[in-house]
């Protein structure tokens, strides 16, 4: 070992001993430790043909613009970003580029179809279709965790499919569908391909915890069971004398928080009525800080207000015990949604009687796999499709017959779905681009308090969707 | 004559003023374009040669750093170009408020080492060449497979966070700010994970490991 290297030995050995002194115990194993480790270092020389060739090649492309060559399927909002950037870059030129693209373009407004860029470190480009089939062994709505295949009874609690099966036709239920009338601009320009994103899951237990941004002060050092594989584990930790339950799960990579309500006192409603969107965020976000979870990778907060369909501003008749503040999950630039186009992701129910954090759940690590799926290139069958209420179709229901409703011009979000991976007994969850169609003036009388009707984009979900719908039902003997 | 020298005096200061110019503050500029921090906000700005500044300043390092997770020129080779490829048509989202150029640039050839192999073996959790060491399928130069055999046993305990923690630092000696921004994660935790693996490499075939090996063949 030369000076050199015995400096570097020392520098890292000091930077050990700071967070431990007790090594200094073992310093001359740790010493050979490391010097093996600089030993075996492996020799590393690069051709410089090859650094020659990449400059070049790299140069060109960058004086030529990398997009053209680089990917395949280009978005108008890829090109946009570049060219803004290129010019000092703002948002609103970017706006008024766009506005000036889709009004020059011939026959109507041109839809950004591939979405959001995603800063690259977050997310692993594979190759096209990379994730299998899109579609749902079980029908078109994805369900989390392989429900799809293993509930096939009407509500029972569900049969395990291990039971023999045979299809059987079900009857269809004696329901009204509203007529939809598509109203809004006209659309064109879809691209061969679009973007479909994966949440990488099967992380590891240093990953996961690093969910947790505060994680010096954690209660015991994940990273040392990694060679465990550990699945999930849960903990119990008490935090303003309330105990709450932290549970981990590895295989899926989402973590959660919860609080044991046994020691719970219950207040009147009248107080949880009077709690504002403000405090209810507040609240969440303390919590959040409080215990070191990271807010960062989600999108703006908002309180989760669904519960409010169907309810007249007025009516009293009914506050939750629970309200959610959704922290979105963010796809770069964009909210992942559910189908009813409300945001999803990272969750914090706080309970509005005793103005606490009762759990949090689905914090993650914000990793995303992508790949370029088949898109659906003829506008006349989306619209069709929109038409006919969409990809989930007969949901929206009417109580009354004929019921005629407008849909305005559509936009492009990326929506959680759900598909199972019969292989792995898992299920993927996947993020699609689809067109949601905003239902203008929808009657509340309708009994249903769907905004949108939904539209995906990719070829193979429409496809599924125009095939006969079949339910499986468990053979049962009698 | 007296003003004849003078005049020639000041012509010649002109011209050594113009040679001190260009030999003094030339190259203090060109020291400047040459920082790849600095050349990283102007291709941001769209200033294509700036690229080539921060390729000059990584491409030794990158590629060394490729090649120690996939033991192979050829695939090191692909790989870096395509390191850089994706680093050129990013540029736009490095933000030097939230990190150095040098812990992005690591950042994007990490995730690209994954993603070849996720790509090339999509059916396995495979970040790099270290956990395909028993594979005798793949491709491996032989001087490095000798050298990375002496490692393995004990590197393949190591999650893959903590092995690119280990060498990032021991061989290529870069601080923990920069392994933190590489890797994704807090300083402190990059140096307690330092701490955890040289701990874990000096028991060897320790607890950890034994554990590890149970785990696998239970």
């Amino acid at each position: 070992m030369n000076d050199d290297n015995d400096k570097l030995i020392d520098s890292m050995l000091g930077d050990l001993f700071e967070l431990d002194s007790e090594l200094k115990e073992n310093e001359s194993e740790l010493r050979q430790t490391v010097e093996r480790l600089l030993e075996h270092k492996l020799d590393v020389s690069i051709d410089k043909k090859f650094v020659d060739h990449l400059r070049k090649h790299i140069l060109m492309t960058s004086a030529t613009g990398p997009q053209q060559e680089e990917i395949k399927s280009v978005s108008v909002r890829e090109h946009l970003r570049n060219l803004t950037l290129l010019l000092g870059g703002s948002a609103v030129l970017a706006a008024f580029l766009l506005v000036v693209v889709s009004a020059l373009s011939p026959g109507g407004l041109r839809i950004p179809w591939i979405g959001p860029s995603v800063p690259v470190d977050r997310v692993l480009a594979l190759g096209p279709e990379a994730f299998g089939s899109l579609a749902s062994a079980g029908g078109v709505l994805g369900a989390p965790e392989g429900t799809e295949q293993t509930t096939t009874g009407f509500g029972g609690g569900g049969i395990p499919s291990a039971i023999s099966a045979r299809p059987i036709g079900m009857p269809a239920p004696e329901f009204e569908q509203a007529t939809f009338t598509y109203v809004g601009e006209p659309l064109e320009e879809i691209g061969e391909s679009v973007t479909v994103y994966r949440r990488i899951k099967g992380v590891s237990t240093s990953s996961l915890a690093s969910a947790f941004a505060k994680r010096d002060n954690r209660l015991f050092d994940l990273g040392d069971l990694s060679g465990l594989q550990m699945r999930n584990a849960t903990l119990s930790h008490v935090q303003d004398s309330q105990e709450y339950w932290v549970h981990l799960d590895f295989r899926e990579g989402v973590a959660s928080v919860n609080m044991d309500e046994r020691s719970q006192v219950r207040n009147d409603m009248e107080s949880a009525r009077e709690v504002t969107d403000d405090e209810l965020i507040a609240l969440a976000d303390a919590f959040l800080d409080r215990y070191g979870i990271d807010r960062s990778p989600y999108g703006e907060s908002e309180v989760d207000h669904r519960w409010r369909n169907g309810m007249a501003e007025e009516d009293a008749s009914y506050f939750p015990a629970y309200i959610g503040v959704v922290y979105p999950t963010m796809v770069g630039d964009e909210v992942v949604v559910g189908w009813d186009g409300a945001p999803v992701g990272m969750r914090v129910n706080i309970n509005a009687m005793t103005k606490t954090v009762q759990g949090v759940h689905m914090i993650s690590v914000p990793r995303f796999e992508s790949s370029a799926y088949l898109a659906e290139s003829d506008f006349s069958r989306i619209v069709s499709l929109a038409e006919n209420g969409g990809f989930t179709g007969t949901f929206y229901l009417s109580e009354e017959s004929g019921a005629e409703l407008d849909l305005g011009t559509p936009s492009l979000m990326y929506f959680q779905h759900y598909v199972h991976d019969s292989a792995t007994g898992t299920s993927n969850e996947l993020y699609v681009p689809a067109l949601f169609f905003p239902i203008q003036d929808p009657p509340t009388e309708l009994g249903t308090h769907r905004k949108y009707v939904v539209v995906p984009l990719t070829k193979e979900l429409l496809d599924q969707r125009d095939e006969p719908v079949e339910m499986v039902m468990p053979d049962v003997e009698e | 004559m007296p003003q004849t020298v003078h005049k020639t005096s000041f012509h010649n200061l002109r011209i050594m003023t113009s040679l001190l110019r260009f030999s003094v503050f030339t190259p203090v500029k060109m020291g400047q374009q040459q920082n790849p921090e600095e050349a990283a906000l102007k291709a941001k700005d769209g200033d294509t040669d700036a690229f080539g500044i921060i390729f000059d300043a990584y491409i030794e390092r990158i590629y060394r750093f490729v090649y120690y997770k996939t033991h192979h020129k050829e695939t090191a080779e692909d790989v870096t170009s395509e390191v850089f490829k994706k680093a050129l048509s990013s540029i736009g989202s490095f933000d030097p408020v939230k990190g150095s150029l040098c812990g992005w640039m690591y950042r994007v050839a990490r995730n690209t080492v994954i993603d070849h192999y996720r790509t090339k073996r999509p059916t396995d959790a495979i970040d790099d060449m270290w956990e395909l060491m028993s594979d005798s399928d793949t491709e491996r130069d032989t001087e490095a497979r000798m050298a990375a055999e002496q490692l393995q046993k004990h590197l393949v305990v190591l999650t893959s966070e903590q092995r690119d923690i280990v060498l990032l630092r021991v061989w290529e000696e870069m601080d923990y700010k920069e392994i933190a921004e590489a890797v994704g994660d807090t300083e402190t935790a990059c140096k307690t994970d330092f701490l955890r693996s040289v701990s874990k490499l000096r028991d060897g075939m320790g607890f950890a490991t034994l554990l590890f090996v149970l785990t696998e063949w239970l």
